[in-house]
C-alpha cells in the first residue's frame, strides 16, 4: 500500500526525520503516536507530498509520491491539524469545489457529494454556510472534503483536537466505516484512548525515529505474531505452569495462584487448539483470552523502554 | 470549468455584489454627466476609476487570493488537490480578481462610450490594450511576489499584502510602463515619442505595449513555475537562465545596431548583476537546501541536484562569462591600440579588467553575507538583515571613505575603487573572510544535524 524507505527530513539545526522506513498494509488504521516534536506532523506532510524530504522515498502502490505528487494526490487525502473551510461557501459548494478539484467526473459528482455528506452526517446541512457550522461539524465537513474522491489512503493529523466527547465518539465510528469501505487510514493523535477505539496498528515515533510498529488487534496480527494471553482456572492446579511451559508457541509464563499470564505465538485457530490441549490435560479452565492492555499502556511502556517516561 | 476560477466566482459574485457594482458606478457617472455636462470629464473619470480598480484593488486582490488561503488554513487542501500548476495559477489570477474586472470592465465601457462621443477613436484600441495589459501585468506581479514569499516560508500578513501591492504597482506601472522606455529616451537612441529597438522604430505607446506584453508573458511563466514549485512539482533552473538571456537581449535592443562589442558586454553585465541579486533574495537560502544539494550531487542524482540548484548559480556563471568576454575584448582593444593601455596606466585609471574582477568578488562576498545570516541556528529575517548589512557596507562604508578622501580605503567598499592591485585584492580578501565565517557556521550546523549522507 504505502511504503516509506529511508526518509530523512531536516529543518535548519534540527533533523526531524531520520532514516525512517516502514510499510502500511491496505485496509488498516494506523495510530501514529509520539511525544510533542517527535516528527509526527512532518512525517504525515512528507507522506502527503506536501513537504519534500532531503532523502528517501515514499511510494503509494507503485507511485513515487514526490516524483508525481499530482498522481499521488488523486489517491490520497490529508487533513492537517489546523484545517480550514471556506466560510462564505455553502457546505454543498465546499464539497462540489473539492470534487471538481480532485477531478471527480461530472456524472459522478452529485453522487460523490451526497455519499460524503451522508457518511459524515452533514447531509442535512448542505445548504448551510460553512462559517455557521460548529467546530465538530466543520471537522466533519473538512473530512468529507478530504475524502470526496474516495481515496485509497487518508492521512489525518490530530483529527479529534478540539472536539467534545460525543463528537469524538462519532468520529471514531466514521473512521471504522471508512476502513470497512476499504480505505487505509493513518491517524496522528495525542488522545490515545480515542485512537484505541478504531486503530488496528500502532506506529510510534520519537526524535524522528520509528521506535515501534505493530498490530494492536488480533485480527490484524500476523500468524506468527506474539499475543499476550491470560488464563483463569476454576481452582488452583499445581501442574499449570509446567503444562503451559511445555506447549509449543508459549513463552514467558507467569503463574499467580489459579491464574496465569503468558505470551503465545499464533492466530485464533492456534489459540483454539491451545485451549483444547489445556482442557484435554484436565485443567479446569474458566477463562482464556488475549490480554488487552490499553494503547496508553503500550505507549507508556514503549516510551519507558526507550528511556522516556 | 476551472475549479479554482469557479470557487472564486462563487465567493465574489453574490446577487447583492453583482447588482451593487453597476448601480454605484452608474450613479457616479450620472452625477458627473449632469454635474459637468462633458464627456471629457466622464472619460477622465472612467480612466481614473479603471486605474484605481484594476491596478490598486486588482493588485491587492491578487495577493489576497493566496494570503486568504494561508490565513484560513485551506492552502494545504488546495495543494493536495489534483489541480495542475497552470490551472491553479490562472484560476487564482483571473478568479481572484474576477469582481475587480467586472467593475473595471464597466469603467472601460464608459470610457469607450465617452471617447466615441468625443470622436477620439483613432488610437482607442491601443489605449485600451495598454490599460488592460498594464493592469494584468501589475496583478500578475503581485501574485508572483506573494508566491515568492510563500516559497520562502513567510506568512502573508497585512504588512506584506500592502508591500506586495505597492511593489507590484511601482514595478508594473512605473517600472515597465514608464521606466524602461524612459531609459531608452534618456539615452541618445530614441527621439521623443519614438523608440528605436533592434533597429525598428516604435511609437512610445506601441513600445510600452510590446514591453508590457513581453514582460506579462514572462511574469505568467514565473507564476506558473512558482505555483508548480508550491505544488511540489520539481523545477529546474532553465527558465531563469532563459529569462536572464531575454532580459540581456531586451536591453541590447536599445543600443545602436553598430555598437561596439565592449558596450554590448557592459550593457549585458549591467543587467546580469542585478538579476544575480534578485535570484539570491527570491529563493530560500537555508542550509538544509545546500546540504541536500551537495548530498545529491555526490550521489549523482541529477534530477534532485538540478531542482535544488539555487538560481544565483547560473546567474553568477552568466556574469562571469560576460566579464571574461569583456576582459578579452579589452585585451584585444589594448593590443590594437597600445597607446590606450599606456594612457590608462599613466592616468592610474581603473580598467575594465580590474573593475569587472572586483565586481565579481563583491558579488561573491555579498552572497557570503546572505548565506552567513541564513546559516545561523535560528535565522530571523536573514534577508532584511543582509540588505541592511549590504547598505551599510556599500553606502555608509563607501560614503565615509569617500568623505574622508581615503581613495584606497574605498576599494574595500566600492567595486573598482582604489588603485592597482588593491582594487581586486580588497574584495577578494573580504569574500574569503566572509566564506571562512560561512564555513564555521556550516560546521556548527553539521554537528547539530547528522551527516546528510
Amino acid at each position: 500500500m504505502i511504503r516509506v524507505e529511508n526518509l530523512t527530513f531536516d529543518y535548519p539545526g534540527h533533523r526531524a526525520l531520520s532514516d525512517v522506513s516502514f510499510a502500511i498494509e491496505p485496509g488498516t488504521i494506523t495510530a501514529l503516536v509520539g511525544p510533542n516534536g517527535a516528527g509526527k506532523t512532518t512525517l504525515l506532510r512528507c507522506l502527503a507530498a506536501l513537504d519534500r524530504p532531503g532523502a528517501g522515498r515514499v511510494t503509494l502502490d507503485s507511485i513515487d509520491v514526490h516524483e508525481t505528487p499530482r498522481a499521488a494526490h488523486e489517491r490520497m487525502a490529508f487533513l492537517p491539524d489546523f484545517f480550514g473551510v471556506y466560510d462564505d461557501l455553502t457546505v454543498r459548494q465546499c464539497l462540489d469545489y473539492k470534487a471538481r478539484a480532485h477531478g471527480v467526473p461530472r456524472e459522478r459528482r452529485k453522487a460523490a457529494i451526497g455519499a460524503a455528506a451522508e457518511r459524515l452526517g452533514i447531509a442535512d446541512r448542505l445548504s448551510d454556510f460553512a462559517g455557521t457550522l460548529s467546530r465538530g461539524l466543520k471537522q466533519r465537513l473538512a473530512i468529507a472534503q478530504a475524502i470526496i474522491h474516495a481515496p485509497q489512503l487518508a492521512l489525518l493529523d490530530e483529527p479529534a483536537a478540539g472536539l467534545d466527547p460525543e463528537a469524538r465518539y462519532s468520529l471514531a465510528a466514521v473512521f471504522r466505516g471508512l476502513r470497512a469501505d476499504g480505505m487505509t487510514l493513518i491517524v496522528s493523535s495525542h488522545i490515545l484512548a480515542e485512537l484505541e477505539d478504531y486503530s488496528t496498528h500502532l506506529l510510534a515515533i520519537r526524535d524522528g525515529v520509528i521506535v515501534d510498529h505493530h498490530a494492536l488487534q488480533a485480527e490484524a496480527r500476523a500468524p506468527d505474531q506474539r499475543v499476550p494471553m491470560q488464563l483463569q482456572l476454576a481452582r488452583s492446579d499445581s501442574r499449570l505452569g509446567g503444562i503451559l511451559a511445555a506447549l509449543a508457541g508459549v513463552s514467558d509464563v507467569v503463574v499467580d495462584g489459579d491464574a496465569a499470564r503468558f505470551d503465545f505465538f499464533g492466530n485464533l485457530d492456534a489459540q483454539h487448539h491451545l485451549l483444547k490441549r489445556l482442557l484435554d490435560e484436565g485443567l479446569p479452565v474458566a477463562a482464556f483470552a488475549p490480554r488487552h492492555g490499553t494503547l496508553q499502556d503500550s505507549y507508556l511502556a514503549l516510551m519507558r523502554r526507550e528511556g522516556k517516561p | 470549468m476551472n475549479p479554482e476560477l469557479l470557487r472564486n466566482l462563487w465567493l465574489q459574485f453574490s446577487l447583492q455584489r453583482t447588482l451593487a457594482a453597476p448601480l454605484i458606478l452608474g450613479a457616479i457617472v450620472a452625477l458627473l454627466a449632469f454635474g459637468t455636462g462633458g464627456w471629457g470629464s466622464i472619460a477622465w473619470m472612467a480612466k481614473g476609476g479603471f486605474f484605481l480598480i484594476a491596478y490598486l484593488w486588482g493588485a491587492r486582490r491578487a495577493v489576497n487570493v493566496l494570503a486568504d488561503e494561508i490565513t484560513a488554513g485551506t492552502w494545504d487542501g488546495q495543494r493536495m488537490s489534483s489541480i495542475g500548476p497552470w490551472t491553479m495559477a490562472w484560476g487564482k489570477l483571473v478568479g481572484g480578481a474576477a469582481y475587480v474586472w467586472y467593475c473595471a470592465g464597466m469603467c472601460v465601457l464608459v470610457y469607450i462610450i465617452a471617447e466615441v462621443k468625443l470622436g477620439e477613436v483613432g488610437d482607442l484600441p491601443l489605449k485600451l490594450a495598454l490599460q488592460v495589459t498594464g493592469a494584468l501585468f501589475v496583478q500578475a506581479v503581485a501574485l508572483l511576489l506573494a508566491l515568492v514569499m510563500v516559497g520562502k516560508g513567510r506568512r502573508l500578513g497585512r504588512r506584506f499584502v500592502a508591500f506586495a501591492q505597492g511593489a507590484a504597482i511601482l514595478f508594473g506601472f512605473f517600472g515597465v510602463s514608464q521606466l524602461l522606455p524612459s531609459i531608452a529616451l534618456r539615452l541618445p537612441i530614441g527621439a521623443p515619442q519614438t523608440i528605436a529597438w533592434f533597429g525598428q522604430d516604435f511609437s512610445l505607446d506601441q513600445f510600452i505595449l510590446l514591453t508590457q506584453c513581453l514582460f506579462l508573458a514572462w511574469v505568467l511563466v514565473g507564476v506558473y513555475r512558482l505555483m508548480a514549485s508550491e505544488l511540489q512539482v520539481p523545477q529546474w533552473p532553465w527558465v531563469w537562465i532563459l529569462f536572464s538571456l531575454f532580459l540581456i537581449a531586451y536591453y541590447q535592443g536599445f543600443l545602436a545596431m553598430d555598437s561596439e562589442l565592449s558596450l554590448r558586454l557592459v550593457s549585458a553585465l549591467v543587467v546580469a548583476v542585478p538579476l544575480y541579486y534578485v535570484a539570491i533574495f527570491a529563493q530560500p537560502q537555508d542550509i538544509v537546501r545546500y546540504r541536500w544539494l551537495l548530498h545529491h550531487n555526490r550521489r549523482s542524482t541529477a534530477g534532485r541536484t538540478w531542482s535544488l540548484l539555487p538560481l544565483w548559480a547560473p546567474g553568477l556563471v552568466i556574469a562571469v562569462i560576460i566579464a571574461a568576454r569583456l576582459r578579452y575584448a579589452e585585451a584585444i582593444t589594448t593590443m590594437a591600440h597600445p597607446e590606450l593601455g599606456a594612457l590608462l596606466a599613466a592616468q592610474d585609471l581603473v580598467n575594465f579588467r580590474d573593475l569587472t574582477t572586483a565586481l565579481l568578488f563583491f558579488m561573491v562576498r555579498d552572497l557570503g553575507v546572505v548565506l552567513l545570516l541564513n546559516f545561523s541556528m535560528r535565522p530571523r529575517n536573514p534577508d532584511l538583515a543582509a540588505i541592511l548589512y549590504l547598505i551599510v557596507l556599500y553606502v555608509v562604508g563607501g560614503g565615509l571613505a569617500a568623505t574622508a578622501g581615503a581613495y584606497q580605503l574605498m576599494a574595500w567598499f566600492i567595486p573598482g575603487a582604489g588603485n592597482g592591485l588593491l582594487t581586486v585584492v580588497a574584495p577578494l580578501l573580504e569574500a574569503v573572510a566572509v566564506f571562512a565565517l560561512v564555513w564555521q557556521r556550516w560546521i556548527a550546523q553539521s554537528r547539530a544535524l547528522q551527516p546528510a549522507d
